[in-house]
Order: structure tokens, then sequence, then C-alpha cells
């Protein structure tokens, strides 16, 4: 198993320091990748799920800054590499792809000339004409109707749809282990959504490399991912496969994700679920479980003190009081119905 | 249709650009002949991909847009022959709920003056007298009457979207149109505006018009449901029926490609997806504007515009197929 281990994250802290004091993003996570995975990390919007993979590129900007902890790619840690290792860590073995296709890229090159520019930045030895023909080759993996002549087209003459492919074009330039795709689809229309899903798969077969899907649809998730990890107020609240999440459900918090959103073939009628009240600061996040304050099943030691994992099976693990064995079984089976 | 009709759209059109000075601009057909009914106290859905034309119909039907041709009976007047002045009785019986919390409120305005900008409009209330309905329907929305004085950059979305519905029913309207009430929100709060909405049209007697991209909620929330396509109506059906059996091409493909939030279907459900994009409004494809995606595509879909037919009761589509 460890040899296969691409990305491993260790107890990492992430703060903003912010005029109205520290916002603990990220409140000591730790999760590993594998080679070829697929995982979808889920969570609702300050949930601290971007902020943990900008950090493993080391990508946080100024308030922002990694307390502790330590993340390890292929065994080496990035939080001491050099800014030269940094740089060639993320030009040739990281790629990642922003929410925004509207915004991350530059409006005034051609499309080409900005995949040309990524290709000759980590291989100087290529020539413009190489590196050409190496961009057309991309849009046709990224499956981009007419390559040759896309190249030529600028961002704004292209749907979100064709901005996103020509995003993950550049991020697979290099042939990277990793792509972090940071809410790819959640910009686009389900049409279109669907179709880049399908890519994501077939790009994870055509280049090998892990990928780590952040998403706030449990949805895609299951479309896609082999593995997920849930998040909430900074912290990992459940983790394991894709089925044992869905129909093991092993934390409050991932149930009431899943009952609020609406079952297309079920027949209509009743409410919906929600889970009442809003996600709690993390300027002074809650002592106990960052879920309790919105959790029926809170109870008075959730307030207090903060679960630790219970392994629920090899791969699955989640952090809730009612798996302790000093909890009541019938508990346990009515908070994780 | 039934007893009552409440909204009539009929043959709505509404088309941007054209004129110029010195050249004609080019024309959109943002929306292009488009007919369907809404009953008293019934929420009816428009689904769509974006650039449809399903915002254009929401913001037409209710005059914020001048419509091109066609007409809206609203409640047996036909509002869109009605002056500015004739008119004004009318839009305190249909307002609407935006999009994005952060945009539509005036970050500079409190609350009470952003809630209270419809009754301001209309006229003839004093300071009191407003205070008190702000405070009404505040307690409605499930906010507090402390909360007036207050800016909306203090509320988080879900609390600022509720401050959006708040402004909508302070004048008391029948009709409300909800664009995209909830695209801008987490899923957990999505649920609760959601379930907001609803139990608010049960006790006010409200008829929605809800438009979203989001099938499984709208699913969840309407009775019946128009699907649109580049400016056309493709099939209009009662919610269930639609999903249960959809019939034109693009609905299946649409309803194929939501994600479902569950492995083991997802992994067993047939790929039947839509490949390529939505074409350009400016020039869209001759006769069915969805020929170009269309896996039955026939000789005649390219020449023959086709016109929504009943096929089964309450079940209309407009396709060559049926």
């Amino acid at each position: 198993m460890c040899a296969d281990k691409l990305l491993e994250v260790n107890q990492l802290r992430t703060s903003f320091f912010t005029f109205s004091g520290e916002v603990q993003a990220v409140r000591g996570i730790s999760f590993s990748l594998m080679q070829r995975e697929i995982v979808g990390i889920v969570g609702e919007s300050g949930s601290g799920k971007s902020v943990a993979c900008l950090s493993i590129i080391r990508l946080l900007q100024d308030p922002g800054k990694i307390v502790s902890g330590e993340i390890l790619f292929e065994g080496k840690d990035v939080l001491k590499m050099s800014m030269a290792d940094l740089r060639r860590l993320r030009n040739s073995q990281i790629g990642m792809v922003f929410q925004e296709p509207m915004t991350s890229l530059n409006p005034t090159m051609r499309v080409g000339a900005q995949i040309v520019e990524r290709i000759r930045s980590f291989n100087k030895g290529i020539n413009e004409k190489q590196a050409r023909e190496k961009a057309e080759r991309l849009l046709e993996i990224v499956k981009i109707p007419e390559a040759k002549r896309q190249l030529d087209a600028y961002p704004w003459e292209m749907s979100g749809g064709m901005r996103q492919r020509v995003m993950f074009a550049i991020a697979i330039a290099c042939d990277p282990k990793l792509l972090i795709a940071d809410e790819p689809t959640t910009a686009l229309d389900v049409t279109i959504q669907n179709q880049i899903l399908k890519l994501i798969r077939t790009l994870r077969d055509e280049t090998n490399a892990s990928i780590i899907l952040i998403t706030h649809d449990l949805g895609v998730v299951a479309e896609t991912c082999e593995r997920v990890i849930v998040m909430y107020g900074g912290m990992i609240m459940e983790e394991g496969l894709v089925e044992e999440i869905f129909y093991e459900t092993g934390h409050p918090y991932t149930m009431g994700l899943k009952q609020s959103i609406p079952d297309v073939n079920r027949v209509g009628g009743g409410r919906l679920f929600s889970i009442a009240g809003s996600p709690p600061s993390l300027i002074d996040p809650p002592k106990g479980c960052p879920f309790a304050a919105r959790c029926e099943k809170a109870m008075k030691v959730c307030l207090e003190h903060c679960p630790p994992y219970f392994q629920l099976s090899p791969t699955h693990r989640s952090m809730c009081w009612l798996l302790d064995p000093e909890c009541p079984s019938y508990w346990r089976k009515e908070g994780l119905k | 249709m039934n007893e009552q009709n409440f909204i009539e759209v009929i043959n709505l059109k509404k088309y941007f650009g054209g004129g110029g000075i010195f050249w004609k601009k080019p024309v959109i057909k943002a929306v292009d002949g488009i007919s369907f009914t809404i009953t008293k106290g019934e929420t009816f859905g428009l689904v769509g991909e974006s650039g449809c034309g399903k915002s254009t119909v929401a913001r037409t039907m209710i005059r914020l847009y001048n419509p091109t041709s066609g007409s809206v009976i609203f409640d047996g007047t036909d509002i869109t022959k009605l002056g500015e002045k004739e008119l004004k009785p009318y839009r305190r019986r249909m307002q609407m709920i935006f999009q994005d919390p952060y945009a539509s409120l005036d970050p500079r305005m409190t609350v009470l003056n952003i809630i209270a900008e419809p009754l301001t409009a209309q006229g003839n209330y004093s300071r009191t007298e407003y205070k008190d309905r702000v405070a009404d329907c505040l307690r409605m929305v499930g906010l507090k009457p402390e909360h007036m004085a207050r800016y909306p950059h203090e509320f988080s979305g879900g609390q600022r979207q509720r401050i959006g519905i708040a402004r909508a029913l302070i004048t008391q309207p029948e009709f409300i149109i909800c664009d995209e009430p909830i695209s801008a929100l987490d899923v957990s709060i999505q649920a609760q505006v959601v379930n907001m909405l609803q139990s608010l049209q049960e006790r006010l007697g409200l008829t929605y018009c809800f438009i979203a991209h989001d099938l499984a909620m709208v699913k969840y929330i309407s009775k019946r449901m128009g699907v649109m396509y580049l400016g056309h109506l493709v099939e209009v059906s009662r919610s269930e029926e639609l999903y249960r059996e959809p019939l034109h091409p693009y609905t299946i493909g649409l309803m194929r490609a939501i994600p479902i939030a569950d492995p083991r279907l997802a992994r067993m459900k047939q790929e039947i997806s839509i490949e390529g994009e939505i074409p350009s409004p400016y020039n869209p494809p001759s006769g069915c504007r969805f020929s170009t995606r269309c896996r039955h595509v026939m000789d005649i879909c390219r020449e023959v515009s086709p016109v929504l037919k009943e096929v089964a009761p309450n079940h209309f589509v407009a396709c060559h197929l049926f």
C-alpha cells in the first residue's frame, strides 16, 4: 500500500490572519491519496475544502498561512521545499483546474498561446512549433472539436464548457501525477457538466493521474469518485469509499446532506429535509464537534469535546460520538438512520 | 384548459437588438413564440440551459421587458396592452425574487428601506404603517423585526435571500416569479429556503413561476413544468410525468444528465448524453432548434419548426417524432 501513496497530508492547519482575528479555515486534517485514484472532497462553502487544496500546492495568498502540519508528495515534504523545488513540483507534477472558467484564462491571449506558454514553461528545449503541435494534441484529448482552428480562438469566443476544457488541457499539459479540480462544473449547465465529468474519468484512464475533485454536489461525487472526504467547519467529518459514504453513512452531517437533495426518482410531496442553522464561525470555532450546534442528535459530550475518529472499516472513518462504544446502541441506530 | 387560468401566455415573443443608426444590429430571438398557462395557486416550473430564454420569459411576463409581440393575460386582463399608469395596480400583484442575493440588495440601504421600497413606489403609506408591515414580512420569512435597522452585509447568503423574499411579499402579491432563487446557496440552506417558499404558498395562496436549472429541485417544488430550448418551449407536462417518461429527445438528455446521488444507480445509468453545445442564438438552426444535437434527427426537422402538440392528456411536446 505504502508504495502506492502519492500524497499524504498530516495534521494540516491553515489559518487566515485577518483584522477580526485568526480564521481557522482548516483545523488539523489528515488524509492520503493513492495513485490513479479519484477522490471527492465535499462540503459547503466555508468548510475549508478549497483552502485545504490550495495548501497542498502552497498557493495561499497573504493573510493565509499554513500553521502546522506536513504534506508529503511522493515522500517529500512540500512545506519544506525551496521555491525552486516548489516551482518544479507545480510545473511538472501537479495540475490545477479552478471553478471559474471565465476568470482563470487570460482574455487578451489566444487559447493556443496560453497552452504553449504552459508547455514551454517546464520544457525549455521544445520549440514553438512542437509546442503548438502538442497543444493541438492536448485540445484533442479534452475533446475540443476542430482543435487546430480553436488554438487561435480567444477565451471569450468560447462557451463556459469549452473554456473549462481548455483549463483541463493546460492542467494536463505537463502529464501531472496529481490533478486538482476545484468545483470544475459548478458554473456549468447539467448537460455540459455531464460531459466534463465524463472527461475527468477518461483523463484518469489516459494520463494515469490521481484526481482530487472538490465539489458541493453529492450527485457529482456519486458519479465520478471512488473515495469521498466530507468536510465541515475545517475538519474531516467522514471519509470512506463512495459506497460506504452513501449506503453506510457514519455521520449525521453526511446524512443531512444526503437528505437535503431532492430525489428525482421519488414521487414528490412532503417537505425537504433541511439542516437548521448555518455553519459555525471559524474565528471562534466551537470547542466540541463543529456540527454539534446544528445536529439533531447532539449529546452533551458533543458540545464539550471534539470526537476522535472511529474506524468503521479499514477504509471508512467518521468523527462522531454516536459511534463510541459507550454510546447506547439504539441512539446510534436512531442517529444514523 | 382547466377551471381558471390565472395567467395565460399566448405566443409571446421577445427579440433583442435590431435598430442601430448606421447598420442593423443583429437580432437575438430570445423568446420566440411561447404559450402556456398557469392556474391559480400552482407552481409552474421553467427549466432549460443558460441562454435558453427562461429568465426573459419571466421578465416579459411581468412587463419588466416589453414583449415584441404576443400577449400575457393576467387574471383576465391583457397586461401587454396597458400603459404604465394602468399597469401600476397590476405591478403590486406580481413580484419577483432574484437569483443572486448578493447583487439584488443595495448595500447602502437598511433592510427596512429595502423591503419597504415597493410600498414607497406604490405610494400613500405612512412611515409607522409600513414599519409594521415590514416587521410582519420579516417574521413571515423567519427573520426578526430587530433586523430592520441592519445592512445587507451583516447577513449570510440564506438570510439575504429571505430579505429578498420579504421584499417580494410586502405588496401582498398573488403571483411571484422565482428566478433561480436558490442556485447561489449551499445545499443545506437551499432546502430551508425551498421549504419556506412552499409554506408561504400554502399560507398565502400564492402562485409561483419557478425558474431553475436544477431539475431535481424544480420537479420537487412544481406541479407542472415547461422545458425550454433556445427560445422555444419543447415540452410541457405534469412534473412527475415529465420525469417518468420524458418524450422530447432534449428533455430525455437533460434528465439523464442530472447527477444521481446514488453510486450504484449512477453506474447503472445508460449513457445517453447530449453531445455538443447550445448553438448561438444569433444564428439558430432552421427548423427545430434542437436538430443540431438530436440523435433522432430527420430531414423534416431541419426545415420545419415543430409546434406544441398534445400527445397525452396535458402533455405537450414540440417534436416531429410525435
